[in-house]
């Protein structure tokens, strides 16, 4: 079974590749569009390369679901998130850290959930339960 | 997200779909523009991998300009060419159903110079294709020696919110790149073998 520092290591030798940016700029915190200046055409190029790196299936909205950025006036209220669009987050992307953010969510700070740390997680998830169902 | 996603590769298209306006704008007014960048399609497995070669003339623009005395094609006009032969083959994966847009170049390493009277072969290989869009590794070769290598993104503009912005009609194969495949002379929708010119 792959260790959760070696799927780390891939994760970040392909944003390396993919953001154009320094071996030592992926740490586990890195955010993806603030700190490595990911853009939305980014994000389809990684998700091709994540399922080529791991042999996986990403299906569309999984990684990065779209749903939560769609503007729904249910999910939103003043640009700050409504207890449903928090619910709706949680179990749309259950691989990242929303601790911080719950304190003060805001739409603007969505972005700050895609972290390198919440692929690592989707990834060894994602592995792990194929490893059980298989 | 994706609205931006749309948004970002309207404004920054190169493959087809800026020069297909001009080329609607400039038939309006009666003057007609190419944009072929590729001469004919050699090999051709629908889905997998294409071949196209490129005769490069002393007689084409870019000679005046890149550059005066020494001229050189530029690299921009090298991946165009290669962005064709890939774009057409992740287009004619999905019968040209879908509007295909180079939406990045992931990677391009640059080898050798291209000059009048070479012959340029684009060979392109088909990495991932989903409904969102492809990934396309290519060579560019002048006999053997190898000019360049690029990895090509291209995005299938997603049919509603495309059609909002462009419209149905699909200004991408609408033209001269999709029959650039009829040109060629070479089966191509059922093909699983390679076929020779």
């Amino acid at each position: 079974m792959i260790t959760r520092e070696e799927i780390h290591s891939k994760v970040a030798a392909n944003l390396v590749e993919v953001l154009n940016v320094d071996d030592d700029q992926v740490g586990p915190e890195a955010r993806l569009q603030a700190d490595l200046g990911a853009e939305s055409i980014d994000f389809l190029d990684i998700v091709f390369r994540l399922e080529r790196e791991f042999g996986i299936k990403i299906p569309r909205n999984e990684l990065f679901p779209e749903s939560i950025f769609s503007g729904d006036p249910e999910f939103f209220q003043d640009d700050k998130l409504t207890e449903k669009g928090l619910a709706e987050l949680k179990a749309k992307m259950p691989f990242a850290d929303l601790s911080k953010f719950e304190e003060n969510p805001t739409r603007e700070k969505i972005g700050d959930l895609f972290t390198v740390n919440a692929i690592v997680n989707y990834i060894e998830n994602k592995l792990h339960a194929g490893a059980t169902t298989a | 997200m994706f609205e931006k996603l749309i948004k970002r590769i309207a404004h920054s298209l190169l493959f087809s779909v800026s020069h297909n306006f001009d080329v609607h704008h400039r038939i309006i007014f009666g003057v007609s523009m190419r944009w072929i960048w590729i001469d004919r399609f050699t090999e051709f497995q629908s889905g997998k991998k294409a071949k196209a070669v490129k005769n490069l003339s002393l007689a084409e623009d870019w000679c005046i300009e890149h550059f005066p005395g020494f001229p050189v094609m530029p690299a921009c006009l090298l991946l165009e060419g290669l962005a064709q032969t890939g774009g057409i083959l992740v287009g004619e994966a999905n019968q040209f159903r879908e509007k295909v847009v180079l939406a990045k170049i992931s990677k391009a390493i640059f080898y050798g110079d291209a000059f009048p009277g070479q012959q340029l072969t684009y060979s392109a290989e088909i990495l991932v294709l989903r409904a969102e869009g492809a990934t396309v590794r290519g060579e560019i070769h002048n006999g053997s020696q190898a000019i360049a290598e690029a990895e090509i993104f291209f995005a299938h503009l997603d049919q509603n919110m495309s059609s909002k912005i462009f419209g149905n009609d699909n200004f991408v194969f609408g033209g001269e790149l999709k029959s650039l495949l009829k040109m060629s002379h070479i089966s191509t929708f059922d093909s699983s073998v390679a076929q020779g010119s």
